[in-house]
């Protein structure tokens, strides 16, 4: 039952960080590839003041959210300018600079040591310790990420939004802020991908740099894609399915040394194969053909 | 009556001059056809007035205030609209979608308002009905939630004609809207421009087709190398030997 619990927690995690991630892939065409180094920035920061300031975790969240979408702003200046694959480039660099951030600004995350004992939240009375309590907490918190996602997406500034990411030059000729609109999205983005890193700090009570590498990254890209991106469903089936697959394998007997890299071949094969059959993703509207 | 107008333009893209000390004044309403051969610089002329492209040297402005360098959005929203030489429309979305986009000053477009939704539905259906009526005045109402992408080339061009009507500007550009089109969408788009006109609005379409530009356009300027070598109506201008044979062949 904790296990599940357990599971489940990490599965609501994940999808809060893969529909952050879809409002710019799905939505605005941009793939970013930084994304788990910008929870990373949630996380980090999370530690930090829960550690030192023992703030409590309504107050931590929203301070974790505004400063890294607040930072998000300022790489997104420069990131923006940049089409495709160029930003996508773009966005590999700064989560690389990341990584390193987090790797070897010892005196700030303790580098590869890890953050540790960073405590559990406390709400008002609550104090959220069990892995089902957390549950609840996580999932209310999805379920509010979804609500906003859903209203800004299924609304006329979607409309505006699947416009920019067909046809920039379209859009201008239409009266819209191209470059304002992209902040404002990518601010959005980092924002609950910081919430996201904010509760995994939070639940683990630990945290590593080689949890916002790159590879993790093309993880959370990844659910995004196989879901079907620019859509509520799509980056939820993609993120439960891969982190259910490595479970699954784990039970089947195979040890976790080699199920990390089986689950690495499994879902390369998985990507291959929907780019070719099934650009849309398992669920998706947006073909990235 | 806010004028749209330039003075000394100037735009060169390498050694190549596209646009040469051009200066023009247009009518507040009415129709204008520009020709000229390829290379000419008429897209360039249309790209300078609505904020594409920079141009090196000169003004443009409309009524009193300066557009030169301000950014395409920005003079979209003063009512200046345009179509693309090659064709652009949100091939995703359907062909109800790509009227209802043009709709200027949406709330439900703004942050807060797709967030709080206050009078967002009203305004959708009242705009859902404005963009139904624009459909079926092109003959595009039984296709309204095909994606667009589905639409042959001449309902695309149509589509991407008629979305301006929404947009309500005062000020209409069109880059060769009847190349490569159908004579029954030519119709169409003869009709559409018309309206335009019959509601005091300002048509401004280049054309290589000298028949159209005969048939609709009022006031005719020719380009050649980045130039305007003459300006007047159509029937004056069609009617000289020189620009007859120079131009037009
Ligand atoms: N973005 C650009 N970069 C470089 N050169 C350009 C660019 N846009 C236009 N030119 C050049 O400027 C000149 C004028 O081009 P423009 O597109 O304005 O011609 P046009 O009159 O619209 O021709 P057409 O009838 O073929 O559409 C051409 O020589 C063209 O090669
Ligand atoms: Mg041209």
């Amino acid at each position: 039952m904790e296990y599940i619990a357990l599971i489940l927690v990490l599965i609501c995690i994940y999808c809060i960080l893969s529909l952050s991630l879809d409002l710019l892939v799905g939505h605005l065409g941009l793939l970013s590839m930084a994304q788990a180094g910008i929870a990373g920035i949630g996380s980090y920061c999370t530690g930090i003041i829960a550690i030192e300031q023992g703030f409590p975790f309504l107050l931590t969240v929203p301070l974790v959210a505004g400063a890294t979408s607040a930072l998000s702003v300022l790489v997104s200046i420069p990131t923006l300018r940049l089409h495709d694959d160029y930003y996508a480039i773009g966005t590999f660099g700064c989560q690389v600079i990341l990584f390193s951030i987090f790797n070897n600004w010892i005196a700030i995350t303790n580098g590869p040591l890890g953050l540790p004992n960073i405590p559990h939240p406390r709400i008002l009375a609550w104090m959220v310790d069990t892995t089902s309590e957390y549950l609840i907490l996580t999932s209310s918190i999805l379920a509010i990420c979804c609500l906003l996602v859903h209203l800004i997406t299924n609304s006329p500034l979607g409309r505006v939004l699947h416009a920019i990411r067909e046809d920039e030059v379209l859009a201008k000729s239409m009266g819209h802020n191209v470059v304002s609109i992209k902040v404002g999205i990518a601010a959005l983005s980092a924002a609950l991908a910081a919430m996201a890193g904010s509760l995994y700090a939070h639940f683990v009570t630990f945290v590593h740099p080689s949890n916002f590498s790159v590879t993790e990254s093309i993880l959370v890209l990844s659910m995004v894609i196989l879901g079907g991106a620019a859509s509520i469903r799509g980056p939820i089936i993609g993120a439960s399915v891969l982190i259910v697959l490595p479970e699954i394998l784990r039970s089947v007997g195979i040890p976790s040394s080699i199920a990390a890299n089986v689950r690495e071949i499994v879902y390369g094969i998985a990507l291959v194969m929907m780019m070719a059959w099934r650009p849309h993703g398992l669920v998706g509207r947006y073909s990235f053909r | 009556m806010q004028i749209l107008r330039c003075e000394n333009v100037c735009k060169r893209f390498g050694g190549n001059i596209a646009l040469d000390d051009l200066s023009v004044r247009f009518p507040p309403s009415g129709i204008v056809a520009i020709i000229g051969p390829n290379g000419a610089g008429k897209t360039t002329l249309l790209n300078v007035l609505t904020g594409f492209v920079e141009p090196d040297s000169g003004d443009c402005l409309f009524g009193e205030s300066a557009i030169t360098r301000m950014p395409a959005h920005k003079i979209a929203r003063l009512g200046i609209v345009r179509t693309f030489q090659e064709l652009r429309i949100v091939r995703q979305e359907s062909v109800l979608e790509n009227i209802m986009l043009r709709f200027p000053r949406q709330r439900g477009e703004k942050f807060f308002g797709a967030l709080l939704r206050f009078g967002v539905a009203a305004e959708e259906s009242r705009n859902k009905g404005e963009a139904m009526r624009i459909l079926s005045s092109v003959e595009l109402e039984h296709k309204a939630n095909d994606p667009s992408g589905e639409l042959s080339y001449g309902e695309e061009k149509l589509l991407s004609l008629a979305s301006c009507l929404a947009a309500d500007a005062r000020l209409n550009f069109f880059d060769e809207p009847i190349a490569g089109v159908h004579v029954a969408v030519r119709k169409q788009i003869v009709k559409l421009f018309k309206g335009m006109k019959n509601e005091g609005k300002l048509v401004i379409f280049i054309e290589h087709d000298i028949a159209f530009v005969r048939e609709i356009a009022e006031s005719l300027i020719v380009m050649d190398n980045g130039r305007i070598v003459a300006h007047g109506t159509p029937s004056e201008i069609l009617n000289r030997r020189d620009i007859l044979e120079a131009y037009i062949g």
